[in-house]
């Protein structure tokens, strides 16, 4: 039960406001215990610098000759008017005790000569002056100089240092007529009875104080752990998957702020939860268009008398839009081609699994311009105004051992002389697929591929694969590897692989955003 | 006790020019030296003398055991505590820690040594202070014990003037106490102080305070102008509106001097009719006549101030009407003489006009002052005369016990006025057992109240002490006429 937060607050206000109480306890009795101090010593030599002639004459009238009654009236008077002193003793200044209130309350002394012993009592009644007798044993004189004012000295009557004022006096000893000295035992009864009674007041004040204070902080206690209690309980309805949790709460302090929160936050979640599920599910879903899509590849490389051919693509993390297939058609010929379709994700996916799709429709066709022109007429009426596909489009004659090729927009691609060991770069003019209507000026190009030469298509992602560093890869660097791995008579598969690795190496551990694609055709010798 | 037979502030004196007197004098309050000039010289460097200028200037250098303060009260001096034993027997705890300005320690084998001196050396003036000593003896070396012969209430107003000296010490030429000032030297009538800094008490704040004799008043007066001296002793009162226009500070207090007319019962004023009509004759403002509003008026016996004295006494003003009607019941022509000092003959004049009134006639005789205190003493005087009184002890019985008491080898001293009345002696001779001040306070009183019934001693007037100092430095009016270089401060500005 201590644990819990409202326990602890209640400890910690209730033990703060307990020190807070007896603090401020401390410090109004000691104000109180120093203004009755100074009330009771101040009080005590006020009362004994005004009475002493008076006690002397009555003493001297009355007593000396043996008239007790009317001296006792007048010291019971005397002691009447105060509640400083306690008791009243006169002494000779020999040393004789005179007169003592205590031992002579009804009948005045008879016995024998009494006489003071106490040598530092002695001193004080031969002083001349008053002196002040305090609880510590310290004696002090006291001498009022011709400005009134009074002065501390010891007997020399070098001055000395004023005592505190709520140091207790014992007794004051005032001298008179040369002859004699008054003691006046000097009592703080009174003040330890309203010191008491302050007390007792302060205890009370400070009791009934520290409950209401309990009260109140186990009010305010409650205020705040009821919302704090009511919000853990909507956590775990939140914690249960209970999204449409609620804190009520009408405070309009921070607790109520943080219950609104709190509210705002279970919406929130479960606002969030949807959209997590949503986006779960279009991933799945989107992992399931990717494998479609990787599915409509080819399985396997193409393998021909005369030529090999291998190609692969490394997707991207998202859908991407390239695309490359070996289609026998029905002449006997053989497309090969890599198209890439402008953006990423489903769209460019299922414009390029049309255009996939299109090409083995068209596997009756000829002419490598028309099924360009039909690809073309498709993709531009399916696809919106923004999308177009770039497509490298080849066509392997084995009769004649050529290679056709129309450029639809799409890179370069790299021829390698075998005989020349040189790779160049084959820069046809060609409008992509899906810009326009009708593509114009379309070019059919024928290449005779020699023992041993290369043909390499790629798709952007390759030249423009960057690394950890933003250093892109570049057309130096492929053609560098392409030339290489002609050098070095690597078969298609060979190539393709030679320049998958070159490229990822390059790449690293850095996400690539677009896919890497390659096809690598090789005329056998 | 002290015999009056002059006012020295009824004196004549020359009235200083005004005209070209202003503050031009050099700056001597540098260096810490004050200078107080005085009307007299000192005549004697003896703690043992009792003349009141020799201690105007001693009392800078000797202390006492007991000592007056500002308001005529006895207070701690080289005693820190006293007590009665007994009624005979005083006991006095001496301040402990004192040097001479010889470098000796002070105790009470000095003190006895003091106070034998004091009361045994015949060249001392204190003899009949001390007369009602039995003996001095020490108690230690911080005690002694006084035994009198009998009861003495005054004992300790009397111990105020009982210098104390080292224990042995004769050569006064050279004055050893223990004062706040030791003797430097003495040339050219100034008494050169040094700061004593060994002294017990609060040191004086000028280094060096020389004490000037300049015996005429033009050049005093004309030496506080000039700031060659900054403090005057005595100031004749024709010359208070000249320093006041001068900027410097006058001060007027009482001298605790009284002055009285005496009426004398050894010829015909015995008759109680014929006193009783000139008694109320008198009564003229003598002190506005003649003082130049620096005498006060007074109705009773005592100086203010002194034990005894009572603001309750009536004024004593005359009452013709009374007087003539007392004086009808003495018939017969009547011609009394009247004593006055030198300097009071137009006093006397006015007196003799008062009584002229209820056809007295007045001789007056203007004589010497110490032809006047020779007739008081033998008995000789007028049937009027002047008389002059100052409580030294601050308490009336002084002037009882010297004055109206009947004279005998002990009491009487001074009367002159051949008064003798035996009640009026026992309650006199009873003062010394009234120990306790609040009672002999009011028996004080009924005493003088009743004294005056007699008609016999007229108080005229209190004569009143005028210092002048330079504004440059501050100074507090002490009741017992000293001036202590201790007292005197430059004022500081703030």
């Amino acid at each position: 039960m201590l644990h819990s937060l409202k326990s602890k607050f209640i400890i910690a206000f209730g033990t703060l406001l307990l020190v807070l109480f007896a603090n401020l306890g401390i410090f109004l009795v000691n104000a109180k215990t120093e203004e009755l101090s100074t009330d009771i010593s101040e009080g005590a030599q006020s009362f004994a610098s005004l009475t002493v002639k008076k006690i002397i004459q009555s003493y001297v009238q009355y007593l000396e000759p043996g008239n007790f009654i009317p001296f006792n009236r007048d010291i019971a008077e005397a002691l009447k008017k105060t509640d400083s002193v306690s008791a009243i003793e006169i002494f000779s200044y020999g040393g004789e005790i005179l007169y003592s209130s205590e031992d002579e309350g009804r009948e005045r002394y008879s016995g024998n000569l009494r006489l003071v012993e106490d040598e530092a009592l002695m001193e004080r009644i031969q002083a001349g002056k008053t002196s002040i007798l305090y609880e510590d044993g310290r004696v002090v004189y006291t001498k009022v100089d011709e400005k009134k004012n009074t002065i501390f000295v010891d007997f020399n009557e070098t001055p000395i240092e004023a005592p505190s004022v709520i140091l207790r006096i014992k007794s004051i000893i005032v001298p008179s007529e040369n002859a004699y000295s008054v003691l006046y035992a000097v009592s703080y009864d009174t003040m330890d009875d309203r010191l008491f009674a302050a007390k007792v007041q302060i205890g009370i004040i400070a009791g009934v104080g520290l409950i209401l204070v309990l009260m109140i902080s186990f009010i305010l206690a409650t205020s705040i752990t009821n919302p704090l209690k009511a919000l853990t309980e909507g956590a775990a309805k939140i914690a249960a998957g209970d999204f449409t949790a609620q804190v009520n709460s009408d405070s309009k302090d921070e607790i109520g702020t943080l219950a609104g929160t709190f509210n705002r936050m279970a919406k929130d979640l479960a606002a969030s939860i949807e959209v997590k599920l949503y986006k779960e599910r279009v991933t799945k879903e989107l992992e399931l268009a990717g494998q479609i899509q990787l599915d409509l590849l080819p399985k396997s490389r193409l393998e021909l008398p005369d030529l090999e051919v291998s190609g692969g693509l490394h997707a991207a993390t998202e859908i991407g839009g390239d695309a490359f297939d070996f289609i026998k058609m029905e002449d006997g010929d053989y497309v090969i081609y890599l198209g890439d379709v402008s953006g990423h994700g489903v769209p460019s996916g299922i414009i390029s699994s049309i255009a996939n799709a299109l090409l083995y429709a068209m596997r009756n066709e000829t002419d490598l311009k028309t099924i360009a022109h039909r690809l073309n007429a498709v993709i531009q009426e399916k696809s919106t105004n923004t999308m177009f596909m770039t497509m490298a489009l080849t066509e392997w004659c084995p009769r004649t051992k050529s290679l056709n090729y129309v450029n639809l927009g799409h890179l370069p691609p790299l021829f390698y002389n075998a005989k020349e060991k040189k790779i160049t770069e084959i820069k046809k003019q060609g409008m992509a697929l899906g810009l326009v209507d009708k593509i114009k000026n379309l070019e059919q190009h024928a290449f005779p591929l020699a023992a041993d030469d290369i043909i390499v298509l790629y798709s952007d992602g390759i030249p423009e694969a960057r690394n950890a560093q933003d250093e892109q890869y570049g057309m130096q660097r492929l053609k560098r590897i392409a030339q290489q791995a002609g050098d070095d008579l690597l078969t298609a598969e060979g190539i393709k692989n030679a320049i998958f690795a070159d490229v990822m190496q390059f790449i690293g551990s850095r996400d690539h955003l677009d896919d890497i694609t390659l096809v690598v055709m090789k005329r056998r010798g | 006790m002290f015999l009056i037979l002059t006012v020295a502030n009824l004196s004549a004196c020359t009235k200083l020019s005004q005209t070209g007197e202003t503050n031009q004098g050099t700056d001597n309050l540098t260096a810490g030296t004050v200078t107080i000039a005085y009307a007299e010289p000192i005549t004697d460097y003896s703690p043992l003398n009792y003349l009141a200028i020799n201690r105007k200037y001693l009392s800078n250098i000797y202390e006492p055991l007991v000592k007056f303060n500002r308001n005529f009260s006895t207070e701690t001096a080289l005693a820190v505590s006293w007590g009665r034993i007994d009624d005979l027997t005083w006991e006095f705890h001496l301040r402990k820690d004192v040097l001479f300005h010889d470098g000796t320690t002070f105790d009470s084998a000095d003190a006895v040594y003091s106070l034998n001196l004091a009361a045994s050396d015949k060249n001392s003036d204190l003899h009949g202070m001390l007369s009602g000593i039995e003996s001095a003896t020490a108690v230690g070396t911080d005690r002694i014990r006084i035994k009198t012969l009998i009861p003495d209430a005054l004992l300790l107003n009397r111990l105020t003037y009982i210098y104390m000296i080292p224990d042995g010490y004769t050569d006064f030429n050279l004055p050893i106490g223990t004062g706040p000032y030791g003797a430097k030297d003495f040339k050219d009538n100034t008494l050169t102080l040094e700061r004593f800094n060994p002294y017990w008490g609060p040191l004086p704040y000028f280094d060096t305070a020389k004490l000037i004799y300049i015996p005429s008043p033009e050049e005093r007066i004309s030496a506080l102008i000039s700031n060659q001296v900054q403090f005057l002793a005595s100031v004749p009162p024709e010359e208070i509106e000249t320093l006041k226009t001068a900027g410097m500070t006058v001060e007027v207090f009482p001298a605790l001097e009284v002055s009285y007319l005496m009426l004398n019962q050894g010829g015909v004023l015995k008759d109680t009719s014929l006193r009783t009509a000139v008694w109320n004759a008198i009564g003229s403002d003598y002190a506005g006549e003649f003082g130049g509003g620096y005498l006060e008026s007074t109705f009773q016996y005592a100086a203010s101030g002194i034990l005894g004295s009572s603001k309750s006494v009536k004024n004593n003003t005359g009452n013709l009407e009374a007087a003539q009607e007392h004086r009808s019941k003495y018939p017969g022509n009547v011609t009394l003489t009247l004593d006055v000092p030198e300097g009071l003959t137009e006093l006397g004049n006015a007196i003799k006009d008062d009584l002229a009134r209820i056809n007295v006639v007045v001789q007056v005789n203007t004589i010497s002052s110490e032809e006047l205190a020779g007739k008081i003493e033998n008995g000789t005087a007028a049937d009027i005369y002047f008389f002059g009184w100052k409580y030294d002890l601050a308490d009336l019985a002084e002037f009882f016990e010297n004055v109206t008491h009947t004279k005998t080898e002990k009491f009487g001293l001074y009367n002159g006025f051949n008064y003798s009345n035996a009640e009026m002696d026992g309650k006199i001779e009873n003062l010394s057992n009234v120990l306790l001040q609040t009672d002999r306070s009011v028996t004080l009183m009924g005493l003088s109240a009743r004294f005056k019934e007699e008609k016999t001693v007229y108080p005229l007037f209190e004569a009143q002490n005028i210092y002048a100092l330079s504004p440059d430095i501050s100074w507090v009016l002490r009741l017992d006429g000293q001036i202590w270089a201790v007292d005197l401060m430059k004022n500081v500005l703030e």
